[in-house]
């Protein structure tokens, strides 16, 4: 007989177990109706547009779980457990069916002899697998994972239903006398239980199946308040990911009272989703440059606080996003380098949400002093250095390069931007590429006062307004001389007029001088001297690596020096780590912890090599900063790829 | 309790600017203005905007005398949180002048505090501040780095600046002008987009001329030249150095001469320190 088919006490187990489910189901709904009530709270998003992208990213990203095989231990150890719960939901819809009928199988699917084998084999490879991520809670630890409660509850539920599954499987096998060939495991069990009184069998058979019942509802009951959330919100989350342009922020409705975030109603529905979506698997902070540096940010914190911060039940209604939940000062520290999206399994969008609470603060003046007196001499003179526009181009005085005429056709717009006019060692840089465009005879030119800060910083450290004032003004200005292509070697200014201009109207062939010098190679209008080799080791700038894919191309250039050997450090491409400098955080203060960009350095040094080659302005400076910290400067020189390839250019 | 603050628009100084004769003053050579307020003025209204929020009922007020292009430092100072601003549009020709129009305008507020920078960037006379104490006929303290309120008593007390690190705590009676130093605060960022949504409606523009104008000057600007180029130093090398030695150190710009013992302590920490701790002593700055 069924368990669910006895009486207990005089009462039928199939009430019983409506009851229960009931309950259970009363719970699950009652909290789901509430998180999904704090999403409606959320600003307006859209996020149903380009289908195919979002259902193949859910193959992927979901079926697949491609993200988690960049740890292929856990990463399997996850996916056995991930299928584990899809092929045994047909269990499940099997127990509910029973135990809602008083026994009888489920039309076409219950009782299939070629459906327990593999039932069976998913309970011992879950169990294996829960014994494996108990052991790396407990045991390895490793840093990413923070040893709470939570995690341990629901492996020892996923556990507990396995067990309790398993052993009602058995002795209910050993009751009936069942031969159970498709079912090894319980067959197994249900000899080792033979010896046992038939009636005791039925007993242990009703027990176990009436525990595994409870350890399923309570799982359904514990999982809307636990990370295990994420069974439901993440797969949702990943379809739907940002199909944005990976650098671009979204522009910040200016007619609004304020911008940003300053409660949590002020994200948007998706952002709020991204805090369920949360595994706590710490991803992101093993990648997190500020992380590593030991400043006060760990991605997967800030999102944990936030997540707290919504959910708990807030007595006046009004969620301050801050209020202990995020400091300030993680908020001040990240370099918005990406890593940690890059990684996440579940598309949970950092970068955007530390952007949005930074707009809050810088709305309210929340800044330090430094980071506020660049941004005011960005609004005064259109530069963060603060110098006067009329020395913008004076880097090109000795070589009298001209600034462009309006109207007048160019092939080429070199936009050089504010370090590559006003920092020596950004000069540097911008007077090496304009020395290769000389030489590789390209008919270019630049916008000299005309030209103003792209706006990048601003943007990221979070004063919109400025960055829209900035962004305009630019895109007029380059309207007005209509280039046929914009050349710029600063990945920050690259991004910006690649991805963001596009939100003001600003619609521009960008190309970044990594790109443009792997073209002229390819063209054969460089050539490249003969002489002694040098190691050398490059450094992927954010903004044109993870943002923009741009690993390729200025990997190519080095190659194509015949006077220099690539080698490749730890952590490249879309795992590298960040130099440190990005995300406004050449003009903020974040004080804490070591610097990111000494750690770098120190990566980038294990290689041995001579040169360290870069394709951004502030990864250069931050490195060349490092190296004199080291004091390697007289073995090490950092330099970035045009000024490499003009020293090696046999054409000058 | 009414607070009033004298805000000036100045020319960014870190543009470079060049001798306009005809006008006997300076101009900057770029040729977009970049103007912004007078960094003791701007934290003379941090202050009062600091002073309010200890007291909300305290009401600031600004007044800015300048051209109609001030109206962007008249904007940033409401962003701030300033209650309304009073804009007289003109130009006065000296600072007594200027004062006297401030003045004006400033004794129809019948403030309590009149709150203003102790000189601005551009023309540096700090004469401003002390003729519109004298006009009002109230007391001054100027050059203040530090400044507590008694509401209750009505009593200021303002720590001042004197020279070589010296202070001098100044207690006075309100109403009373107080002339601040910009070290005073660190003034908060005011973003661009808190600046445009300011509307005109707390803004009182005045033409100068319906005041009857600037009044005569006392002063006269003779004469504006430019600074006398500095002489480039160049160091002398220490006779005791061989003749070898002290052409190395000429060629090579002197980055290798030996410290002289002059100011420079060296030694285990505790002997630095209390010789450190006994100089300071010694000027009175302990």
């Amino acid at each position: 007989m069924h368990p669910s088919a006895l009486h207990y006490l005089g009462i039928p187990g199939q009430w019983i177990f409506i009851l229960l489910l009931v309950l259970a189901a009363f719970v699950l709904l009652r909290r789901v109706h509430y998180l999904i009530a704090l999403l409606r709270a959320g600003q307006v998003e859209h996020r149903l547009d380009q289908l195919r992208a979002r259902s193949r990213a859910f193959i992927v990203y979901v079926l697949g779980q491609r993200r988690l095989f960049h740890d292929i231990p856990s990463g399997t150890m996850h996916a056995v457990i991930f299928l584990g719960f899809l092929v045994l939901s047909i269990g499940t819809v099997e127990m509910l069916w029973q135990g809602l009928t008083g026994g009888a199988h489920v039309p076409l699917l219950g009782d299939t002899p070629y459906l327990l084998p593999l039932l069976d084999s998913f309970r011992i490879l879950v169990l294996g697998a829960v014994v494996f991520a108990a052991y790396r809670r407990l045991v390895v630890r490793p840093a990413r994972l923070t040893l709470a409660p939570g995690g341990l509850i629901i492996l020892g539920l996923i556990a507990g239903l396995m067990l309790t599954d398993l052993l009602a499987e058995g002795f209910r096998l050993a009751g009936t006398r069942d031969t159970g060939w498709w079912a090894p495991a319980g067959r197994m069990l249900a000899e080792a239980f033979a010896g046992i009184d038939a009636g005791d069998q039925q007993a242990y058979y009703a027990a176990f199946w009436w525990t595994h019942a409870v350890f399923f509802l309570g799982f359904l009951v514990y999982l809307p308040y636990s990370k295990h959330l994420h069974i439901l919100a993440a797969p949702p989350n990943v379809f739907l990911r940002s199909l944005y342009p990976k650098g671009a922020l979204r522009p910040a409705d200016l007619g609004q009272k304020t911008t940003g975030v300053a409660s949590m109603q002020d994200f948007t529905w998706k952002q709020l989703l991204d805090l369920y979506s949360c595994t706590e698997c710490g991803r992101c902070q093993e990648v997190c440059p500020a992380h590593l540096a030991g400043k006060p940010l760990s991605p997967k914190e800030l999102v944990l606080g936030l997540r707290a911060r919504l959910t708990s039940r807030a007595k006046s209604g009004h969620h301050s996003a801050f209020g202990g939940a995020v400091s300030k000062e993680a908020l001040w520290s990240c370099t918005t380098c990406g890593a940690c999206q890059e990684r996440c399994p579940v598309f949970i969008e950092h970068v955007a949400k530390i952007i949005d609470l930074r707009r809050g603060l810088t709305e309210s003046g929340v800044l330090a002093s430094c980071t506020a007196r660049s941004l005011e001499a960005l609004a005064l003179v259109g530069n963060p250095q603060h110098s006067p526009p009329s020395e913008r181009k004076d880097w090109g005085k000795p070589r009298g390069r001209a600034s462009l005429g309006q109207g007048q056709p160019v092939e080429v717009l070199y936009w050089v931007g504010c370090t590559g006019a006003y920092d020596a060692s950004g000069q540097q840089i911008s007077t090496a590429m304009s020395n290769v465009l000389q030489l590789a005879q390209v008919n270019y030119a630049i916008l000299g006062d005309a030209e103003q800060c792209c706006g990048d910083p601003a943007r990221r450290i979070g004063e919109e307004g400025l960055f829209q004032q900035l962004a305009q003004r630019n895109i007029e200005t380059l309207q007005n001389y209509q280039p046929r292509r914009i050349l710029t070697h600063c990945p920050h200014c690259y991004n910006m007029l690649k991805n963001e201009y596009p939100q003001f109207g600003g619609q521009f062939s960008v190309v970044h001088h990594s790109e443009f010098i792997a073209e002229l190679i390819d063209q054969d209008r460089l050539r490249f001297a003969e002489g002694v080799t040098r190691r050398v080791t490059y450094q992927d700038p954010c903004y044109l690596g993870r943002y923009n894919n741009g690993y390729d191309q200025p990997r190519q250039a080095l190659r194509a020096m015949p006077t220099l050997e690539l080698a490749e450090a730890e952590r490249v491409q879309e795992n590298a780590l960040c130099c440190g400098g990005g995300g406004g955080q050449v003009w903020l203060e974040a004080n804490e912890g070591q610097r990111i960009n000494y750690i770098r350095f120190a990566q980038l040094q294990d290689t041995k090599s001579q040169i360290i080659a870069t394709a951004c302005p502030f990864c250069k400076l931050m490195l060349d900063d490092a190296a004199n910290y080291h004091g390697v400067k007289n073995r090490v020189q950092v330099k970035d790829i045009a000024e490499l390839v003009y020293e090696n250019c046999s054409l000058r | 309790m009414r607070i009033a603050v004298c805000v000036k628009q100045i020319t960014d100084p870190a543009l470079p600017v060049e001798f306009v004769p005809a006008q006997a003053g300076v101009a900057t050579t770029e040729t977009s203005g970049a103007y912004c307020p007078n960094p003791a003025d701007r934290a003379a209204l941090e202050e009062a905007i600091r002073i309010r929020q200890v007291n909300p009922s305290a009401e600031v007020t600004v007044v800015t005398l300048g051209p109609a292009e001030s109206d962007y430092t008249v904007r940033y100072c409401l962003a701030r949180g300033a209650d309304r601003a009073i804009h007289l549009l003109g130009e006065a020709p000296d600072a007594y002048t200027a004062a006297v129009v401030l003045g004006q305008v400033i004794k129809g507020l019948s403030p309590d505090l009149v709150l203003c920078g102790a000189r601005s960037l551009d023309d540096a006379t700090g004469q401003v501040p002390p003729t519109i104490a004298e006009l009002l006929e109230i007391p001054q303290v100027t050059g203040v780095i530090r400044l507590d309120l008694d509401i209750e008593t009505m009593v200021a007390t303002a720590w001042r600046r004197l020279e070589r690190g010296k202070r001098e705590v100044v207690e006075c009676s309100l109403p009373a002008l107080i002339a601040v130093e910009s070290c005073i605060n660190e003034p908060r960022y005011v973003s661009l987009h808190a600046m445009q949504r300011m509307s005109d409606r707390n803004v009182q523009r005045v033409d100068l001329l319906s005041l009857g104008g600037p009044g005569q000057p006392l002063t006269q600007t003779v004469k504006v030249s430019p600074p006398r180029p500095r002489p480039k130093r160049v160091s002398t090398p220490d006779a005791s150095l061989s003749a070898d030695e002290r052409m190395a150190l000429l060629f090579g710009g002197g980055q290798s001469q030996p410290k002289k013992s002059g100011g420079y302590l060296e030694g285990p920490v505790e002997t630095v320190v209390s010789e450190i701790m006994s100089f300071l002593q010694k000027e009175g700055l302990l």
